[in-house]
């Protein structure tokens, strides 16, 4: 959307040449922009039913010749008009800025939050709705006056996890007289992250990962501070701490050379997820217990990352930390013919996360949807 | 509950009014019902029952109105003929029973379907004027009406209050009923009538006060004849003024037999009447047309100036002429046609200079009753030094003018209603008795002669252009047999019965003649309009466009009066779209010079920079300033004295405006000279 007012900046000096040049194709424009957005009109069911009316009505008049029928269908008529152009009042001339929480939860209400500014000079905008791409419930915006900005606020209750693109808002109203439903569509690119549910109750992972039990002792994470002895110089590996980085050994070497202190193995959960597996209830549910495990290690401040047949997230903690990996989880896709999963490190060190599957003894813990 | 609750509530009881005086002013109040709807809805407009009362009321409703629906039902099997009556009681008790509502319920819409509903029944009718006021009003409330209710029905679907609307708002959407209103009219003109063959009930009747039945009793007696203004005729002239120098008879029915109490139609007259043609050749004179709308009457007479050449209707119906020359029509609704007559009769002179060569008239106009010997020494006495028989016939009609007197008392007795009574005693009476007196004395002495009724006269109406005849002008006169020239008409009663109407007229006479004026409109263009009348607007229209500058005449068109129409259409079409378009002056809001100075400003410097169409007035001067735009200093000094103005709530007077203008311009010179360097 940015880089598009940009090039729309560009352009507008040209724009003006052209304008003053060729005023009947800036009226031609102008017109075409007003008769623009294509509008969608179904009935309702009071509509139907004074449609039908009118058919019949329309029929006794003709079979009567009965004058004053006459001036009763006329009115009929005018009201459908009058209808049809109050309805076009009330969707034309809004300007719709739309805010998105930066993520949602699954299953949990989602706040989206309208700014709808009128523009017209005279007319106000009443009694419409607006609705979001494959959401049931619309947001009802109860009057938005000439020249002033409502805001009108709504809940989506989103039941799975991923990223949706929500590519226009559709404004909706029955206004005046409920007769027709009438449906413009505001192109608004966007896109909602929804996050797995990350409270599920799950068991701590096994031995190998027993620092965990140990949740609630904080672990200062300072180079050397409470890691143990030192014990070694191992190459770098992605996630390690660029604190850990031994700089003058590294210089020697022509090789980056972090520290290793004893009990560092323990110290990061890597969570891999693998993805290889059909995409059903049962992935759902192991992505779950991928976030509520990350959501418990960020609680208790300790380090943690993720590895996907997609993606890795660098170990780290706190509450961005776990805003990445929720993320990462959101956008986590299954199937069959995922590449393999990469490990960042020993297989010992990693907790893995499938679906299905029985225990695998060289992971340090095995996650099934079971488990949930 | 709020106040848009309450204010809709009281809209669906102004639209339940209006389409129950729709269909008052068709059907009347022929039931009680009307009014009990009438009155619960005038009651409901100063109360508002509680819930409670309302249940219960409407569970009462509901019960009288199954039972109803099955009298409905019962007529409608039994009684075929009116099936809207029993069927609107049902409207009607709905409706008295839904007027009483209290805002506090959902349930909006079955006002709207009743009402709905008896505005449709209304139209079975032929209503009136009032159809007209009703049917304007209902739609400009409904349109209200309608989209508060809607309103209502989305904040309680959505659970939330429903927004204030502001009077100016409410105001803008009531306007928005002309748009409605043009549609109907619209329609209701141009839409292609195939039919004109409807079928109305309860077509008004002019109850009568002369009988134009098959007997015409001279013996009543006791009282008074008391004036009835009901319109029976109402007459268009194709000079669209009242012809000058003569009096108006209206002929309708002749009578031949006289039983000395009263006068009969003989069931078998021999044609004696002369055929229009031989009017049209042997009076030379000027033709008079007439467009008419008529009331029906008890009997389905036409009536038209007399002698009457042709009729050509203009409603559904058929004519004939009978053998004693009446006018008669077949057909339903009040008749309309158009009648062509002879517009004078033959001078004295002519009638007594032309021998006689027509088939003398049928003995049944010289039938006599019993009469005293009197009155036959009377008729000889009369017409016994005059030699021709036009002679004799004024010498009887100038006695009776000049020696009797005219009065609408009626004899007190029954033995006072006579004949001989009138002529020997009393020597006053009715016009009945005149021209009674006229006919046996002009058959006593073997002139061929018959009473005839009708109306004489009528009031110009200058509001409408044309001539309303009421009851009150019901007249009697008479028509002698001419054996060369057929029927002549002579009236025997004193002329001052025909001017007294004039200085009789009430204070409100003005605005009587308003009402008929807009009851005439009414009937000949909503009611009567028809393929007949549409075709000839379109042909009008089209003539307007293609008619010479000059008349036939001679006279000039002014060029102003060809355009009319189409200007008077222009404008409410320019009237509507404005409506429509929101670009009328009136619904702007009114903005200052200040703000459009810097309106204009705002336009100039639309494409610079990054302004947007958002940007405060400082916000935009910022941008303007930091793009470098040209005249940027002079536009801070426009925006600085709008803002002064504006929101500083300081006066800059007429140097300050002067001054802003100034600088504005400056700054457009400078915007043009940039963009024709660029």
């Amino acid at each position: 959307m940015k880089a598009e007012r940009g090039l729309r900046r560009a352009r507008e000096p040209e724009g003006l040449r052209a304008s003053t040049l060729h005023p009947l194709r800036k009226a031609a424009r102008r017109l075409r922009h007003w008769l623009r957005p294509p509008r969608r009109l179904r009935f309702t069911s009071a509509g139907s039913l004074l449609t039908g009316a009118i058919i019949v009505l329309g029929f006794a008049t003709l079979n009567t010749g009965n004058n004053l029928l006459y001036l009763v269908l006329g009115g009929l008529l005018g009201l459908i008009m009058v209808s049809g152009w109050l309805s076009e009042q009330a969707l034309r001339g809004l300007h719709l800025r739309r805010r998105l929480p930066r993520a949602g939860i699954a299953g949990e209400p989602i706040r989206i939050t309208y700014h709808v500014t009128n523009q017209k000079a005279r007319f106000p905008s009443l009694a419409v709705e607006l609705l979001e791409r494959g959401v049931d419930e619309p947001v009802f915006l109860s009057a938005a006056w000439p020249g002033m900005t409502a805001v009108a606020r709504g809940t989506v209750v989103v039941p799975r996890r991923g990223v949706y693109r929500l590519d226009h808002v559709t404004l909706r109203t029955t206004f005046p007289y409920g007769l027709f439903v009438k449906e413009r569509d505001v192109p608004m690119p966007s896109a909602l992250i929804v996050w797995p549910r990350s409270d599920r109750k799950v068991r701590s992972p096994r031995p190998g990962g027993d620092h965990v039990q140990r949740s609630g002792a904080t672990v200062p994470m300072g180079a050397g501070s409470g890691r143990g002895e030192y014990r070694s110089l191992r190459p770098y590996v992605r996630g390690d701490d660029p604190r850990d980085v031994h700089w003058r050994s590294s210089a020697r070497r022509g090789q980056l050379l972090v520290r290793e202190y004893e009990r560092d193995a323990n110290t990061t959960l890597w969570l891999c997820l693998d993805l290889r597996a059909p995409e059903n209830e049962q992935a759902e549910l192991v992505v779950e217990i991928a976030a509520s495990l990350a959501a418990r290690a960020a609680g208790g401040q300790e380090r943690f990352g993720l590895a996907t047949n997609d993606d890795v997230v660098d170990p780290g903690t706190g509450a961005g930390q776990l805003e990445a990996v929720l993320d990462t989880l959101a956008r986590a896709r299954f199937r069959l013919n995922a590449p393999p999963l990469t490990l960042p490190t020993a297989p010992v060190h990693c907790v893995l996360l499938t679906p299905i599957g029985a225990p695998d003894g060289r992971y340090a813990d095995h996650f099934t949807a079971a488990d949930a | 509950m709020n106040d848009l609750a309450r204010l809709h509530r009281r809209l669906l009881i102004v639209l339940g009014l209006a389409s129950l005086m729709a269909f008052v002013s068709g059907a009347g109040f022929e039931s009680p019902l009307p009014a009990l709807a009438g009155g619960s809805l005038l009651l409901a407009l100063v109360w508002e029952p509680s819930v409670q009362i309302h249940e219960r009321l409407e569970w009462m409703s509901r019960l009288v109105a199954v039972a109803l629906a099955l009298r409905a039902v019962h007529y409608i099997l039994t009684v075929p003929e009116d099936v809207v009556m029993p069927l609107v009681d049902v409207l009607l008790v709905l409706l008295a029973s839904e007027a009483l509502r209290p805002a506090a319920t959902t349930e909006r819409t079955r006002m709207y379907l009743l009402s709905c509903a008896l505005l449709v029944a209304a139209a079975a009718y032929r209503a009136g004027v009032g159809f007209g006021i009703a049917f304007v009003t209902y739609v400009s409330v409904g349109t209200v009406s309608l989209l508060i209710g809607h309103l209502l029905r989305e904040a309680h679907r959505f659970g939330i209050r429903p927004a204030p609307l502001p009077r100016d708002f409410l105001m803008r959407v009531a306007k928005l009923s002309a748009v409605m209103l043009f549609m109907s009219g619209l329609l209701f003109v141009a839409f292609p009538r195939v039919s004109r063959n409807w079928v109305t009930r309860g077509t008004p009747t002019a109850g009568s006060v002369v009988g134009f039945s098959d007997r015409v009793s001279l013996a009543e007696h006791g009282g008074r004849i008391y004036p009835n203004p009901e319109v029976v005729l109402r007459v268009e002239f194709p000079t669209g003024e009242r012809p000058a120098g003569r009096n108006l008879y209206w002929r309708g029915r002749s009578y031949d037999f006289f039983d000395g109490m009263g006068w009969w139609r003989s069931p078998r007259v021999r044609s004696a009447n002369v055929p229009p043609r031989v009017y049209r050749e042997r009076w030379p004179s000027q033709r008079s047309r007439q467009k008419i709308y008529a009331v029906p009457l008890d009997v389905a007479v036409l009536f038209a100036l007399s002698p009457t050449l042709s009729v050509s209707p203009q409603s559904s119906m058929r004519w004939a002429s009978d053998a004693t020359g009446d006018l008669w029509y077949d057909g339903v609704g009040p008749p309309v046609y158009e009648a062509l007559s002879v517009a004078h009769q033959p001078s004295d002179r002519v009638l007594s200079e032309f021998p006689g060569t027509l088939a003398r008239a049928d003995d049944a106009y010289l039938q006599l009753p019993e009469l005293a010997p009197e009155v036959l020494a009377l008729a000889d006495s009369l017409v016994q030094p005059h030699a021709t028989r036009i002679e004799q016939a004024r010498s009887i009609e100038g006695w009776l003018r000049a020696q009797f007197r005219y009065t609408l008392d009626l004899p007190a007795t029954a033995r006072e209603a006579t004949l001989e009574n009138f002529l020997f005693r009393r020597r006053a009476g009715h016009c009945e008795y005149f021209s009674t007196a006229m006919v046996v004395l002009l058959r006593a002495a073997g002139i061929p002669a018959r009473n005839v009724n009708g109306f004489l006269g009528g009031e110009w109406n200058q509001f409408g252009k044309f001539l309303t005849v009421t009851q009150n002008q019901a007249h009697s006169w008479v028509e002698a047999w001419f054996p060369g020239y057929g029927w002549v008409m002579f009236d025997p009663t004193p002329s001052t019965t025909t001017d007294s109407a004039a200085a009789q007229r009430p204070w409100f006479a003005p605005l009587r003649f308003l009402v008929d004026g807009l009851e005439h409109r009414w009937n000949k263009w909503v009611l009567e309009y028809s393929v007949d009348l549409q075709l000839g607007l379109f042909r009008r229209a089209a003539d307007a466009l293609t008619a010479p500058a000059v008349r036939p005449s001679g006279e000039k068109t002014h060029p102003l009066r060809r355009v009319t129409p189409f200007l008077v259409a222009a404008l409410v079409l320019l009237a509507v779209v404005r409506l429509l378009t929101g670009r009328g002056r009136g619904g702007r809001i009114s903005v200052g010079l200040e703000t459009r100075l810097y309106l204009r400003l705002r336009r100039a410097y639309r494409h610079t920079g990054s302004v947007t169409e958002h940007d405060p007035p400082l916000a935009f001067l910022g941008k303007l300033k930091r793009a470098g735009a040209p005249g940027a200093e002079l536009a801070e000094a426009v925006v600085g004295l709008y803002l002064d103005s504006r929101f500083g709530g300081i006066d800059i007077g007429e140097s300050g405006r002067s001054r802003m203008r100034e600088a504005l311009d400056a700054a457009l010179r400078s915007v043009r000279r940039s963009r024709r360097a660029a």
